[in-house]
């Protein structure tokens, strides 16, 4: 598939230039990060070059999740840096860094965290809008990821009535409208039983290859992790690369 | 710009769509606060009416007013009628009226009826025609035909005893105490309430308007939890902090404009029962409940813009950090020390009033600005202060029950409810206030009410009456009543003094026949015997007096002893018993008892006896008085009844649909955990208890800090408002009566609050609510 069939390829090609392949497109280096007395980060360093999937691994409480916040912009670490783009996000405003999870993010969460009270199809439209598309646009254009992720006919239903599943594919739709260059991806398939969870890893794989997008993909599940590029362990709040070890291949699940 | 004005308007839109657009859950929550902000709306519109309904009533009572001709301004004018403005009491209640008697041809009309009554003729207002024809002892006091009904342009109240009573033209002078008149109305300066009383009603408005405020505040954080998440999922998606703003702003502002909306409508819908509420003694015509429009539409806009202003402070960090970080939000500690600075900066500001710090500022209003904001001060401190006492009992107290536990452990993690119990907190603290100033200034009072006159009451004889054989006629027909057992001429003789420092010290003489003495406690009465009430005078000192006739009788203060019963003389001798009074048996020295009679004790059998002799005395003479402490100090207290009981009322009610509402929404945000708790066999009858529980704490908290935060505040604002003096604060009075109406109220209104809620608990912990959790 080529960029030019997707919906939002346009947008993307045009307004953002082509990247580097070699340098990495998100990084992060040296975080510390406490919450009170307990630490959650101590030195976590992680690149994601674009277009890679890479897995977040660790068991519960090892700093995963706040790593993939802090690389998000949603917390600034205490030390240590995070570029996007060769641009430090931890040193932007909060105001700049909304605009960044805005236009150049996308997230899937484990429960979706999609706005009970807006249909689907409103859900997917809301970053294009808070970006200030018209709102017919923003809808034409949800339309068309909902249509690609296969959940055109929950449009005009709430998330309260559509299932687990179902969910999480409609906040991929909403994730990837966008068209950013970051997918984060927080224990996507935690809350779905193991068919769905596999659906929606194989729509998740497919929509950012589609798109060009990197996604950082938090999971203490193989099977998930199976499906990255390369898998980075969480540790205590340190991390450690197993690809470059050369202990984990990733991309088995893909190759399926 | 207009693009900028145009997304902040799709932001504001999103929020609105937020409201109305997530089905029924969406529309509740919206519903609850509006029926929070409704409720404060209409109230205030009730209080914003009070101004204006007051100044139709003093305008009324002005109109109906006979303008003698002593009065300044009038003129060498022909005249045509004369009058007198009769007041006395049934029960408690004032009965008034003017007796008329036309002298001419032309002579003036007073409003509300459509001819002047000819002698033997009375009208009514309806209210006293309609008592007249229950209660046999107020018909006797009119035994004039009833020829029609006062219309309700001469009312004050539609529940005001008037009357308008014609006399014959032999009583057409000043001998039968009328005057004559030139017209009704435009007395200058009749309806302008006293410094005093104005300090007061401010202070009272105050108490009222502070807990409809908090409550306010308190209905904005309904469905808070559910709101935080939901602003929390858009920051998530690339909202920024101002963007969260307008949408929050959009969703509160939905349900603070229809509940503005709806407030004004029930507010419309609520005044035509004014014609048949009447609140402690207060009353008022429908019409007369109209707030001045800039106030109306002031309090429509302005409620929302406070719910608005508080949705917005109020956003958690939910507005200020997207969805990820919420989670690991811990209860924010609650911080002693700026609630403490509050109700100790409102203290402070009271002391300064009532020191007269204020004395170099020359405007009363600033004064009056300061003690309501003095007065806010100190019971938003203190209701602050019990929402960080539940704070510190929740993490101090480790208790062993899982109700109680879980009661604890709820209301550590709790939002709303610290600000429905810090409304709790205001209304209770508010109730004893006022109850301190009504009762405190009631009993600091000099005067007496004929609840309080039993065995012994007091006709006072009017001055032009006083020398004639009006005095013996009513002495006689008293006489017949059965139950009575004397009645006594009382005799006041006034010193003369030679300059101002002796008239400081001089007594005023009170003579008594001992039949009188007897109802005040004095068991040893001989004929000169005397006795003070008060200061002990200097005795041996020689003074002259003087009686009504003029004649001064040289006297020599006599050894004197305490009056035994200071209160009966007190209710006996209303208008005459200084502190410095001398009260002496009569008998002894006929120079002291050659003046005329002031008034006429009846001591008899108690039950009704006021009423009797009232209905006796003034058949003889309506000017005939029959005491009933209505004095300039307790018609202070009346204003501040006016304003204060019908808000508390009103505001009481507020406290308890606003607990309904929040602790519906409560349990609406705990369904999920309600389920976990089913789920891990936690019964249901525990559930049912720790609801209990949780709100036990809170009426707990908030009486604990309510009660001492009333008293003083009441004790500060009589002291502030010059209502009670420095040296008069032993007086301060709590009721035993007061306290237990408050706990019963508390306690009624935690039951109360429990059984609406546990519906709703138990439909939530139902095993098939499990499975959509």
């Amino acid at each position: 598939m080529t960029s030019a069939t997707h919906p939002a390829a346009g947008t993307h090609e045009s307004e953002k230039p082509e990247e580097d392949d070699a340098a990495p497109l998100l990084e992060a280096v040296g975080l510390r990060k406490s919450f009170g007395p307990t630490p959650a980060l101590a030195g976590a360093s992680v690149s994601v070059r674009p277009g890679e999937i890479i897995a977040l691994m660790g068991p519960s409480g090892s700093g995963k999740s706040t790593l993939l916040h802090c690389l998000a912009g949603i917390l600034v670490p205490d030390a240590g840096v995070v570029r996007y783009r060769g641009t430090e996000i931890s040193a932007l405003s909060e105001t700049r860094r909304s605009a960044l999870r805005r236009s150049e993010f996308g997230f899937v969460f484990q429960f979706g965290q999609l706005v009970p009270e807006l249909s689907c199809l409103e859900n997917v439209a809301l970053p294009s809008r808070l970006g200030g598309m018209d709102r017919r646009a923003a809808e034409r254009r949800a339309r068309e990821w909902l249509d690609r992720l296969e959940v055109a006919d929950l449009a005009g239903k709430r998330p309260g009535e559509i299932s687990g599943g179902q969910g999480q594919r409609v906040a991929m739709a909403r994730a990837l409208v966008t068209g950013p260059r970051v997918v984060f991806a927080d224990e996507p398939t935690g809350a779905l039983d193991s068919l769905n969870g596999e659906h929606v890893m194989r729509s998740l794989v497919a929509a950012a290859a589609e798109t060009g997008a990197a996604v950082v993909l938090v999971t203490h599940e193989p099977r998930v992790a199976a499906y990255s590029d390369r898998e980075v362990v969480v540790r205590d709040g340190r991390t450690r690369d197993l690809s470059a070890e050369g202990g984990a291949t990733g991309g088995a699940a893909r190759e399926r | 710009m207009a693009n900028r004005v145009g997304r902040w308007w799709a932001d504001v839109l999103l929020g609105v769509r937020l409201t109305v657009g997530g089905g029924r859950g969406s529309w509740g929550r919206a519903l609850l606060m509006a029926v929070g902000v409704g409720a404060a709306t209409a109230v205030l519109l009730l209080a914003a009416s009070v101004g204006p309904a007051r100044q139709a009533q003093h305008e009324r009572e002005d109109a109906r007013a006979p303008v003698d001709l002593t009065h300044p301004g009038q003129g060498a004018e022909t005249v045509r009628l004369w009058a007198r403005a009769l007041n006395s009491t049934w029960r408690g209640h004032l009965v008034s009226g003017v007796e008329l008697a036309a002298a001419g041809p032309g002579a003036p009309v007073p409003p509300g009826i459509p001819r002047l009554p000819g002698p033997g003729e009375v009208y009514l207002s309806p209210a006293l025609a309609e008592l007249a024809g229950q209660d046999e002892l107020i018909r006797q006091r009119f035994p004039e035909r009833v020829i029609g009904l006062v219309g309700e342009e001469a009312l004050s109240k539609p529940h005001e005893l008037w009357f308008y009573a014609g006399v014959g033209p032999d009583r057409a002078n000043r001998d039968s105490g009328l005057s004559p008149v030139t017209r009704f109305g435009g007395v200058p300066g009749a309806a302008d309430p006293d410094e005093v009383a104005r300090l007061l009603v401010t202070a009272a408005v105050a108490v009222v308007m502070t807990p409809i405020a908090i409550f306010v505040v308190a209905a904005t954080r309904i469905g808070a939890a559910g709101r935080d998440r939901r602003l929390a999922a858009i920051r998530l998606v690339g909202a920024g902090p101002a963007q969260i703003r307008r949408i929050a702003a959009g969703e509160a502002v939905f349900g603070a404009l229809l509940g503005s909306f709806l407030g004004a409508g029930l507010f419309l819908a609520g005044r035509p029962f004014a014609r048949v509420v009447e609140v402690a003694g207060t009353g008022f015509f429908p019409a007369d409940l109209a707030p001045r429009w800039p106030w109306a539409v002031a309090i429509i806009l302005l409620v929302p813009v406070v719910a608005l202003g508080s949705a917005l402070a109020a956003l958690r960090r939910g507005g200020e950090v997207a969805l990820a970080s919420v989670r690991r939000g811990a209860p924010l500690r609650r911080r002693l020390w700026w609630r403490l600075a509050l109700a100790a900066l409102g203290a402070v500001a009271l002391l300064g009033v009532a020191r007269r710090w204020h004395l170099f500022v020359r405007s009363f209003t600033w004064v009056e600005n300061m003690l309501a904001i003095a007065v806010v001060l100190v019971l938003v401190g203190c209701a602050a202060l019990a929402p960080w006492l539940v704070d510190l009992l929740a993490r101090r107290w480790r208790p062993g029950a899982l109700p109680v536990l879980l009661a604890v452990r709820r209301l550590r993690h709790d939002t709303t409810s610290p600000r429905i119990l810090a409304g709790l907190v205001v209304v209770i603290a508010s109730g004893l206030t006022l109850q301190v100033m009504l009762e405190t200034g009631e009993r600091a009072d000099t005067s007496f009410t004929t609840r309080h006159a039993d065995a012994g009451v007091a006709v006072s004889v009017p001055t032009d009456l006083r020398s004639g054989g009006v005095v013996d006629q009513v002495r006689r027909d008293v006489l017949q009543i059965p139950g009575v057992r004397s009645v006594t001429g009382v005799r006041v003789l006034v010193p003369v003094a030679r300059d101002a420092a002796e008239a400081r010290w001089l007594p005023q003489v009170i003579v008594l026949e001992c039949d009188a003495l007897a109802g005040m406690g004095v068991r040893d009465c001989r004929a000169g015997k005397a006795w003070h009430q008060g200061e002990m005078p200097l005795v041996g000192e020689s003074v002259v007096l003087r009686d009504q006739t003029g004649a001064r009788v040289p006297w020599s203060v006599p050894p004197t002893e305490l009056l035994p019963d200071r209160d009966a003389a007190r209710r006996t001798l209303p208008m005459f018993l200084s502190e410095d009074a001398v009260v002496v048996a009569a008998g002894a020295n006929p120079a002291l008892e050659r003046g005329p009679v002031h008034i006429l004790h009846v001591e008899g059998e108690a039950g009704n006896l006021a009423e009797r002799v009232a209905a006796v005395a003034q058949r003889v003479d309506r000017m005939m008085h029959v005491h009933t402490g209505w004095t300039p100090r307790e018609r202070r207290l009346t204003s501040v009844r006016d304003v204060a009981l019908p808000g508390l009322g009103v505001v009481l009610l507020l406290a308890a649909l606003s607990l309904v509402v929040a602790a519906l929404d409560q349990v609406g945000e705990r369904r999920r955990s309600l389920a976990v708790l089913t789920a891990v066999g936690v019964p249901r009858r525990a559930q049912a208890w720790a609801v209990l529980w949780q709100n036990a704490v809170l009426a707990a908290v908030a009486f604990v800090v309510a009660v001492p935060a009333g008293v003083v505040t009441g004790g500060l604002v009589l002291l502030a408002s010059g209502g009670l003096a420095w040296k008069e604060l032993g007086e301060i009075t709590v009721s035993w009566a007061s306290l237990g109406a408050a706990a019963v109220v508390v306690t009624a209104l935690m039951l109360l609050v429990t059984a609406l809620t546990l519906p709703a608990v138990r439909a939530a912990v139902h095993p098939t609510a499990l499975r959509h959790e």
